[in-house]
């Protein structure tokens, strides 16, 4: 029964995309062009918040115009070899094959590409057998994807809501009726009730340290799916990008790592060692992200790292004139920064290091985006079974974005043609109620924010770029310590309910928590070296026993883990292959 | 030893609040100095105003959504260094929804 006096709107649509950026926009867009009606929410701002804004020059789609062997076939199989075999086959088959018209459609929406004329112009980048990977002018992809999303969203006149936490999924029968949220902008508890609900809320990098990410990419969708009954899968599995500017901190780093991809910089150690060829001996300075970021990593362990922990890069062996060829030509704004800061890039060396990038793991779907539950898909990072153990080099992650975006958008629109809103379970719905009012009465104990800090030590310490066993179980005590005496007593010194930034710190803080915990389980449960799982305890492949994808899922309030063998169609691991890294 | 900052931020709830007002903010070495805005903003968010609203998607002068007014100019506060004495105000012409969070949405973008 509906209680007479709600406290809260109800808000009603038929596909609730959450999540506003590549892969929330590309399905909201592609949903209303197949006429169907479409809310988007972000506890963001559109064109702001995310990843996506961030995101460097790079992204792939196997056009060939550069080199006319390149193809789906082939870009296929350089993603499934750098995930190690573990991606699901049959959804990177769809996304390679989309990904030759979802991406060139980019231009038309409003995206600028460096081309000569009809030709795009790729770059062949670590991992890619050919050239793939296309080139938003200006290394700054991010401004275009979110110009061209904008323009989108203009012309279809697309429901925006911004500044809304979703803090739950309903439930109606164990199917997704909806979300729970409460407005950022002016306290409102809003009952979200959609036919079909569409995930695309990104990562989890800010469970690390040191990250590059969006200070949103909480990870907030995977533990929705997670607390909803969703499978996860992966969860073990997080990316290291090893050029993050150092020096200074965490500057424009979309554009750091451009000098080594496009200027080919060389890595030194503090004593001026080319140190990576003693970790790398095949790529050297043109490695993978992961192995790249883990020699720094041990480069530092042995006391020959840079002052903040991280490695120099450097294009001084090049002439002049080339480097300011290339900076004239993509107009690169960092440089006038590290001016700032006393660096000529041209002569100087850049103190840049590893941080959190990617998250392969998160909810698992199959080749339609559909999730473990009814009525709920996913897109984007929030998804897994891409990447595998790995995510290639070069932009793919935008190219996932667009295509799953669209397969959700299809599969969804179809769906809901067929479809009546599902009656809200109002129990639920008190209980989400009375949680965030409980949140806000707690005004002594631990602060959101002061156990986001925790949990980023610890994972930095123990479960980042070089794992054992121990380490993991001593990272695992210490998480388990927050679960049973921070949790329960998190606070939220303010008692507004708008734009309340402890409030929304406190649930971002317990998200962390969980996708922590399922990172260090699922690390410690998989006793072998896979890219970027790296265990000095285990450190050979093992095909024969983890030839395996983790399973997650939340059983009578526990994590429960699982094995499943991947979704193998046309390549299947050899016997024996070691790769480097 | 350098001394401590003085800072000024405008506070306004409209859901509560009939005037906006100032509140000035003593804030040691380790939250100004070497430091950006942003960074100065969340160490008074930590440590003196848990109330305080403010935006911060990217922190790396991407988005443009930190910006704020500091002493009367715009500026990124993720990409400006903070300073000895800083009144720090949404930006102008936006309607402010809390503090220095200012309702974007039907604004220009920071293209």
């Amino acid at each position: 029964m509906q209680p007479e006096n709600r406290s809260w709107q109800e808000i009603k649509t038929q596909i609730l995309v959450i999540g506003s950026e590549a892969a929330g926009a590309k399905a909201a867009i592609e949903a209303q062009e197949e006429g169907a009606d479409v809310l988007v929410v972000t506890k963001s701002l559109v064109g702001k918040g995310g990843n996506t804004v961030m995101a460097g020059p790079g992204i792939q789609a196997p056009l060939g115009h550069m080199d006319p062997r390149d193809n789906p076939d082939v870009f296929f199989e350089d993603v499934v070899k750098g995930g190690a075999y573990l991606n699901n086959q049959k959804l990177v088959e769809r996304l390679v094959h989309l990904s030759v018209t979802e991406v060139p459609k980019m231009e038309g929406w409003g995206a600028k590409f460096e081309k000569r004329g009809d030709k795009f112009l790729q770059f062949q980048l670590p991992g890619s057998s050919y050239p793939r990977t296309l080139h938003p002018v200006k290394h700054r992809g991010g401004l275009h994807w979110r110009r061209a999303f904008k323009t989108q969203f203009g012309r279809l006149k697309t429901k925006i809501m911004e500044d809304v936490f979703i803090t739950s999924l309903l439930l109606s029968d164990g199917q997704v009726a909806g979300a729970f949220g409460i407005s950022l902008r002016d306290g409102r508890f809003i009952v979200f009730r959609s036919k079909v609900t569409i995930l695309a809320t990104g990562g989890c990098s800010q469970i690390y340290r040191r990250t590059g990410a969006s200070i949103d990419a909480t990870g907030d969708g995977i533990v929705l799916a997670y607390n909803a009954g969703a499978d996860l899968m992966d969860m073990e599995f997080h990316q290291f990008f090893p050029t993050y500017c150092y020096t200074p901190p965490f500057e424009m780093n979309t554009q750091t790592g451009a000098f080594r991809y496009y200027l080919h910089a060389k890595f030194y150690n503090a004593l001026g060692e080319e140190f990576m060829e003693r970790y790398l001996p095949l790529t050297k300075d043109w490695g993978l992200r992961d192995p790249t970021s883990r020699a720094i990593y041990l480069e530092n362990k042995y006391g020959r790292g840079s002052p903040h922990g991280g490695a120099y890069i450097a294009v001084n062996h090049l002439p002049e004139n080339i480097i300011d060829e290339w900076i004239k030509r993509h107009q690169i704004d960092l440089l006038p920064k590290l001016e700032k800061v006393g660096i000529d890039i041209r002569r100087h060396a850049l103190e840049t290091g590893p941080g959190s990038h990617y998250t392969m793991g998160g909810v698992k779907v199959n080749e339609n985006c559909e999730t473990a539950l009814p009525r709920l898909y996913a897109a984007g990072e929030v998804a897994s079974g891409m990447d595998g153990a790995e995510r290639i080099d070069g932009g793919p992650a935008i190219t996932w974005c667009l295509t799953m975006g669209y397969i959700a958008a299809k599969e969804a629109t179809k769906a809901v043609k067929g479809l009546n809103w599902l009656d809200i379970n109002f129990e639920q719905v008190e209980a989400e109620e009375k949680r965030v009012n409980s949140l806000l009465k707690q005004k002594e104990g631990v602060r959101g924010f002061e156990i986001k800090n925790k949990i980023k030590d610890i994972m930095w310490e123990y479960c980042a770029l070089v794992r054992d066993g121990e380490g993991l179980r001593e990272g695992l005590s210490l998480i388990e310590k927050i679960k049973e005496n921070d949790l329960p007593r998190i606070c939220v010194p303010d008692s507004s309910r708008v734009f309340n930034k402890g409030l929304v710190e406190a649930f971002e803080a317990t998200h962390m928590v969980e996708l922590s915990e399922m990172a260090v389980r699922a690390a410690f449960m998989r006793e072998e070296t896979r890219k970027s799982h790296y265990r000095t305890d285990f450190p050979k492949r093992d095909d024969k026993k983890w030839l395996k994808n983790i399973i997650i899922k939340r059983e009578e309030g526990r994590m429960a883990f699982t094995t499943i063998p991947p979704v193998i169609t046309k390549l299947k691991p050899p016997e024996g292959e070691e790769t480097e890294g | 030893m350098e001394d401590k900052a003085k800072v000024k931020i405008f506070r306004f709830d409209p859901t509560v609040d009939k005037e906006p007002r100032y509140e000035n903010y003593e804030v040691p070495p380790e939250g100004w100095c070497g430091v950006k805005i942003i960074d100065t903003i969340r160490y008074i968010y930590e440590n003196f105003a848990p109330g305080l609203s403010f935006r911060e998607p990217c922190r790396q002068q991407l988005c443009g959504g930190c910006a704020v007014m500091v002493n009367k100019k715009p500026v990124l506060a993720c990409d400006a260094f903070a300073e000895k004495e800083m009144t720090i105000e949404p930006v102008p012409k936006y309607r402010v929804l809390k503090d220095l969070v200012v309702d974007l949405s039907g604004g220009k973008s920071h293209d």
